[in-house]
C-alpha cells in the first residue's frame, strides 16, 4: 500500500510539472485576450449576484446574454395593456439614473427620420470623478473596442427617441448588441409586418446606489393577438465577457487585472472632453494646461464635446498644450 | 424531401415557443415555388398560410408526412432525425439578429449551395433565399 501511494505521488508531481510547462508555453505564444477566449472565461467577474425581480432571483450570468424570468411570461396587467401607441420615460432619480420606461409600440410611434447624435447625453456611470469610464479594449474582446454604449431603453427603431437622457443608460457593447437589440428587432419587425401594437416595458436594474445597472429587465406582449406574436419576460446582463466592471462607479478593467488608480491614464470618450477657448484668437487649449490662464475674461469660454466640432467652427488647437 | 426554413443571423428559428419573425412576401415566394404541389406544415404554421391558395397539409409531424418527395415548411421542429431524407434545403435568411432558444440543427455544410438571391420583404429590408442540394 505504502509503495503504491509513493508511486502515485511521483506521478502527481510529474503531472504538475507537465501542466506548468504547458501553461508556460501557452503564455509564451498567446496574448491575454486569446488566453481568455481559449479558457472560455466569458463570465464577467464582478457581475452583481442576488438580483431579485418581482420576487424571483435572477440566475448568475453563465455566458448567455439573457435569461427568462417568470418562465418567459410578461406581467402586464389588463389595465396596463393599451391599443394606442404611447411612450413613457421616468424622471431621473437623485443619482441621475434612469427608471422604468414603457411604451405601446405601434407603427405610428416608429421613427421616420435617421437617428441623430446622442453623444451629448452622459448617463450615470459613464464618467466617474470627471473621467470617462468608456475604456477601449482589444476588439477581440469588445466589438468596436469601447466597452460602453449609450444604450436606449426603448430602442430608437421603436420610438425614435434620440438624445433623451431618461432613455439612455450606460451599458456594455455586449448588453446592447447581444442582450437588447435582438428583442428590439423582433418587436420592430413584428409591428411593421402586422401593424399591431406591442407593449414593451424596459427597466434598468441597479443594486443599491450603483451608477451602472447590473442588467435590464424587458417584457414584451403583442396586444391584438394576445401575445401570440411577441411574448417575453427576460433579464439581460450588463456584462462584457473578459472585463470586470465596478457597477458602483462604472470603472472597469480586464478580468484579473488590478483596478487602475485614479492617476492611471484612461481613454477618455472624445465627446466628453472639456476645452478652454479663446474666442478672440480662435485657439482651443487643454483644460488641465496653463495655456489658457492668461485669456481675458471676455474672450474666455469652455466647450465640452468633440474637438472636431471646434475645428469645424474655425478654431485651431494650441501648438503648446496640443489638446 | 424538400425542407423550407427561416433563420436569423445565428441560425435561430424560435424564441419562447414563438417564431422569431414573419413576412408576407416571403410566404408568397414559398407558394410561388410550390406551383401545384402541396406543402406539409405543423399546426403552428397554419396562420402564415391563411387566406392563400397554397395546398397545405397540416400534420403534427410534417417531416414524417413529407417523407419521399414531399415539401415541408418547418418552424418548430428539429431536423436531424430526418437528415438522411432531406435532399433539398431552402433557407430564407432574415439578415437580422433575434432572440433565440430553438436553433436549426442541420450542418448546412453537408449540402451544396446551388442558388442564392436577395429580395425585399414586406417588413424586412433584405431577405436572402438560399437553395442547397445534397
Amino acid at each position: 500500500m505504502k509503495k503504491k501511494k509513493k508511486k502515485r505521488s511521483g506521478g502527481l508531481i510529474r503531472s504538475l510539472f507537465a501542466l506548468i510547462i504547458i501553461a508556460a508555453l501557452i503564455f509564451a505564444f498567446y496574448n491575454a485576450d486569446d488566453i481568455l477566449k481559449m479558457l472560455g472565461i466569458s463570465q464577467t467577474q464582478g457581475a452583481p449576484s442576488d438580483i431579485v425581480i418581482n420576487g424571483e432571483t435572477v440566475p448568475e450570468y453563465t455566458n448567455k446574454p439573457y435569461v427568462n424570468l417568470n418562465n418567459g411570461k410578461p406581467t402586464f396587467t389588463e389595465s396596463e395593456i393599451k391599443t394606442q401607441s404611447y411612450e413613457y420615460y421616468s424622471e431621473l432619480d437623485s443619482l441621475g439614473r434612469c427608471g422604468v420606461t414603457h411604451a405601446c409600440v405601434g407603427i405610428d410611434l416608429m421613427p421616420t427620420e435617421d437617428r441623430e447624435d446622442i453623444g451629448s447625453v452622459t448617463p450615470s456611470g459613464w464618467k466617474y470623478n470627471g473621467k470617462s469610464n468608456n475604456n477601449k479594449y482589444s476588439t477581440k474582446l469588445v466589438e468596436g473596442g469601447y466597452i460602453y454604449n449609450r444604450c436606449h431603453l426603448i430602442g430608437f427603431q421603436l420610438a425614435g427617441e434620440n438624445a433623451n437622457e431618461k432613455n439612455l443608460v450606460t451599458g456594455t457593447r455586449y448588453l446592447n448588441i447581444e442582450g437588447m437589440l435582438p428583442f428590439e428587432n423582433m418587436i420592430a419587425d413584428y409591428v411593421k409586418e402586422t401593424k399591431n401594437h406591442v407593449m414593451f416595458r424596459v427597466t434598468p436594474i441597479y443594486n443599491g446606489n450603483d451608477l451602472v445597472p447590473s442588467g435590464i429587465h424587458m417584457e414584451g406582449y403583442s396586444v391584438e393577438d394576445k401575445g401570440e406574436g411577441v411574448y417575453f419576460n427576460v433579464y439581460s446582463y450588463n456584462v462584457q465577457p473578459g472585463i470586470e466592471i465596478n457597477y458602483a462607479t462604472g470603472e472597469n478593467h480586464l478580468s484579473g487585472e488590478e483596478i487602475p488608480t485614479t492617476e492611471a491614464p484612461t481613454t477618455q470618450d472624445p465627446d466628453t472632453i472639456t476645452y478652454v477657448l479663446n474666442t478672440n484668437s480662435k485657439k482651443f487649449h487643454k483644460e488641465s494646461s496653463s495655456c489658457g490662464d492668461d485669456i481675458k475674461a471676455e474672450n474666455r469660454d469652455t466647450y465640452t464635446g468633440n474637438k472636431q466640432n471646434l475645428i469645424d467652427e474655425g478654431y485651431s488647437a494650441c501648438g503648446i498644450c496640443k489638446p | 424531401m424538400k425542407v423550407i426554413a427561416c433563420l436569423d443571423d445565428r441560425c435561430g428559428m424560435m424564441f419562447n415557443n414563438r417564431r422569431q419573425s414573419r413576412d408576407r412576401i416571403l410566404i408568397e415566394d414559398v407558394i410561388k415555388d410550390l406551383g401545384k404541389e402541396k406543402i406539409y406544415i405543423s399546426p403552428y404554421s397554419q396562420l402564415l398560410f391563411e387566406g392563400t391558395d397554397a395546398k397545405i397539409k397540416v400534420s403534427d409531424n410534417p417531416l414524417e408526412a413529407a417523407k419521399g418527395d414531399g415539401v415541408c415548411f418547418i418552424e418548430d421542429k428539429h431536423l436531424s432525425e430526418y437528415k438522411g431524407e432531406i435532399d433539398i434545403l431552402v433557407i430564407y435568411r432574415w439578415n437580422r439578429h433575434y432572440p433565440c432558444d430553438f436553433y436549426f440543427d442541420l450542418d448546412i455544410n453537408e449540402y451544396k449551395l446551388v442558388e442564392s438571391r436577395d429580395f425585399e420583404g414586406s417588413s424586412h429590408e433584405k431577405i436572402t433565399k438560399e437553395v442547397y442540394k445534397r
